[in-house]
């Protein structure tokens, strides 16, 4: 496991400004945990949107043709039964089982793909022993820079923090502390 | 030419902090329940328990113990499940249509609906179950390949209804959970008993609030969204098609898809709101559900409420203009029949009392809201009955026409539903938050770094 040096942050304008910095000093291997979706980090944090609609489009569409293709095959061609005369393949009639099939197919790879891009679900992580990595998902900011990353140095990491009012500044993960 | 203003309606009052925010939410869930809580419960899961058995009852002597007949053979389920599916689609409105509105508002109120969406589309679900006769038969619904080698069909709209409800209660359900993952991986990181905090664990599925994954977790947010919103208005269409495909006089009209939907997230935002006004007062929760919150439901309410009385008028508008004799006979008789007085207190509920809604003390007043909101889920059930039995008991062979009479078993069988919903919503303010705890942190003063947009 990696080790890495965290720090807290209890105002999200101390926390841009800090990774604003670490992406400054060429910092990649770094992470921010945030009690709820922070906007205006994404740039400096090299975060590219998201690639799941085009997961979601290619699966509706797929759901949509299957469902179409369902209901063809099961009453135009494998058992067709005249019903009121009616021609065996009604495509009007066939539209709305058509669109909630898109749509079933579409929420569960839409589900399924949030956990396979997140790396979900996965129950060890070295935030899990760390007490101050609690305040996360309460009420404060958390900057996570692994010490693996060829530009880390930890007396500049140390400044920056220290500039922008972090506190709890320690190493988690890797058991031993430098 | 003058400039006005607008200050930005605060939507957390009070100016918590962050972790107050999270402290009140997941209070409820950590106290022992109230004795309150408990007298509710314990009247709420008896009423499903009266439910239960008169379901047990009506499988052991088979469906004659119901008041349906002939010609009136959709009596009480039929009317219950479009009444519970309709209420479901307040949760989805206010979860995805708002949401695609960037109307910030919805996330104090938007976990409550949609739990109430998966509870009540739970017990709509239960009389086309049993409606059926054999439930234990219930997945010949279902294109399953079969020994006959035959198919369900495709062209009837009740088969239609088995794949919009099947869908929308998997998406809705979908919807919530992702909802709630972050919130659940608050309460794991809080709680100091072992069990939940195991509970917790897994249910979250690890979620750490990584800035990476909560990309991910919008964009996902949003697709859900913008798919439960065609989902939800083709849902209750569908639902009407049950009615409008048919060739039954009073059912067979165009307005059938727009009307339902419409009356749909009418008795939906009027449960919406019952609900709502008990959990602020019992779980403290007036600062985040403010009465802002309440008002601009109201004004949704006075919305609907008028789109559903044009409804009823261009009714009987196209009956009379139709020239057709049984057209304009059907809504005569809905009207000034044998079930007028369903017809005009189904009038009084919808479109009358709704009205007080043009006043702005009225609209922030929780006792004008509350009756409002209880006379309009009675006017909503009427509604359904109104359609169904008006147009059943008097259809083309006037020597089968009659009436309608629900037995005890029937309304036993609505009661448990009440039941099973009351006693699954108090369930679930016990164990689950009642409010989205990160939605609300990021709509607060302050939330995101100055000069950056804070919306959603």
């Amino acid at each position: 496991m990696s080790k890495a040096l965290a720090c807290n942050f209890k105002s999200s304008n101390e926390l841009l400004r800090a990774v604003k910095s670490v992406s400054k000093a060429g910092i990649q291997k770094f992470d921010v945990f945030t009690p709820y979706p922070l906007h205006g980090l994404d740039e400096h944090m090299k975060i590219r949107s998201s690639h799941i609609p085009w997961i979601a489009l290619f699966f509706g569409l797929l759901g949509a043709g299957l469902g179409y293709a369902l209901q063809w095959w099961t009453l135009g061609i494998d058992f067709p039964i005249n019903i009121g005369g009616k021609p065996y393949v009604t495509w009007p009639a066939y539209i709305p089982v058509t669109f909630e099939m898109g749509v079933l197919i579409c929420a569960l790879a839409t589900f399924v793909s949030l956990f396979v891009f997140c790396g979900l679900p996965k129950f060890s992580s070295p935030l899990e022993t760390d007490e101050f990595a609690k305040a996360s998902t309460d009420d404060e900011f958390l900057l996570y820079v692994e010490s693996k990353d060829s530009k880390f140095n930890e007396s500049e990491l140390r400044k920056i923090f220290e500039a922008c009012h972090g506190h709890e500044v320690r190493w988690i993960g890797g058991g031993t502390h430098a | 030419m003058s400039t006005q203003v607008f200050e930005r309606a605060q939507l957390v009052l009070g100016d918590p902090k962050r972790s107050e925010i999270t402290n009140l939410v997941s209070d409820p869930l950590e106290r022992f329940p109230s004795r309150l809580w408990f007298f509710a419960i314990s009247i709420t899961s008896s009423m499903l328990l009266l439910g239960l058995i008169c379901i047990g009852y009506s499988l052991y002597w088979g469906i004659g113990v119901w008041g349906n007949n002939i010609p009136a053979a959709w009596g009480f389920p039929i009317v219950n499940f479009v009444f519970w599916i309709g209420i479901g689609h307040a949760g989805t409105l206010i979860s995805a249509i708002l949401y695609l509105f960037r109307q910030r508002w919805r996330t104090a109120i938007n976990r409550a609906a949609e739990a109430m969406t998966i509870f009540a589309v739970m017990c709509a679900g239960i009389f086309p179950l049993i409606h059926v006769g054999r439930p234990w038969l219930a997945y010949w619904l279902f294109p399953i390949p079969n020994q006959q080698g035959i198919w369900v069909n495709f062209r009837s709209p009740l088969l239609w209804d088995v794949f919009a409800v099947s869908t929308y209660f998997t998406v809705s359900l979908l919807f919530w959970y992702i909802g709630l993952i972050p919130d659940i991986a608050t309460l794991r990181d809080r709680t100091s008993n072992p069990i939940k905090k195991v509970v917790y664990s897994i249910l979250a599925l690890g979620w750490r609030s990584s800035q990476r994954h909560w990309k991910h977790y919008e964009t996902t947010y949003l697709i859900f969204a913008a798919i439960s919103t065609p989902l939800v208005l083709s849902v209750h269409s569908i639902v009407s098609f049950d009615f409008a495909v048919s060739i039954v006089p009073g059912w067979h009209t165009t307005i059938f898809p727009p009307y339902f939907v419409a009356g749909a997230i009418f008795g939906g935002f009027a449960m919406v709101e019952i609900l709502l006004v008990l959990t602020r007062k019992l779980f403290k929760l007036e600062n985040i559900i403010t009465l802002t919150h309440l008002e601009n439901m109201n004004k949704i309410l006075l919305v609907a409420g008028m789109i559903v009385g044009y409804a009823y008028f261009v009714e009987f508008f196209t009956a009379w203009y139709s020239g057709s004799t049984y057209e304009i006979f059907a809504f005569m008789n809905r009207a000034f029949g044998a079930y007028g007085w369903a017809y005009w207190l189904m009038v009084f509920c919808n479109v009358i009392a709704v009205q007080v809604f043009w006043s702005r003390s009225m609209r922030r007043s929780i006792p004008v809201m509350i009756t409002v909101s209880i006379l309009i889920t009675i006017g909503m059930w009427f509604e359904r009955f109104v359609i169904i039995i008006t147009s059943l008991t008097k259809d083309f062979l006037p020597s089968s026409w009659g009436m309608y009479y629900p037995t005890f078993n029937d309304i036993g069988i609505f009661i448990g539903t009440l039941g099973l919903f009351f006693t699954l919503y108090l369930l679930f303010v016990r164990v689950l938050p009642a409010v989205a705890i990160s939605e609300i942190k990021g709509v607060m003063k302050n939330a995101h770094p100055r000069g950056e947009v804070d919306d959603v």
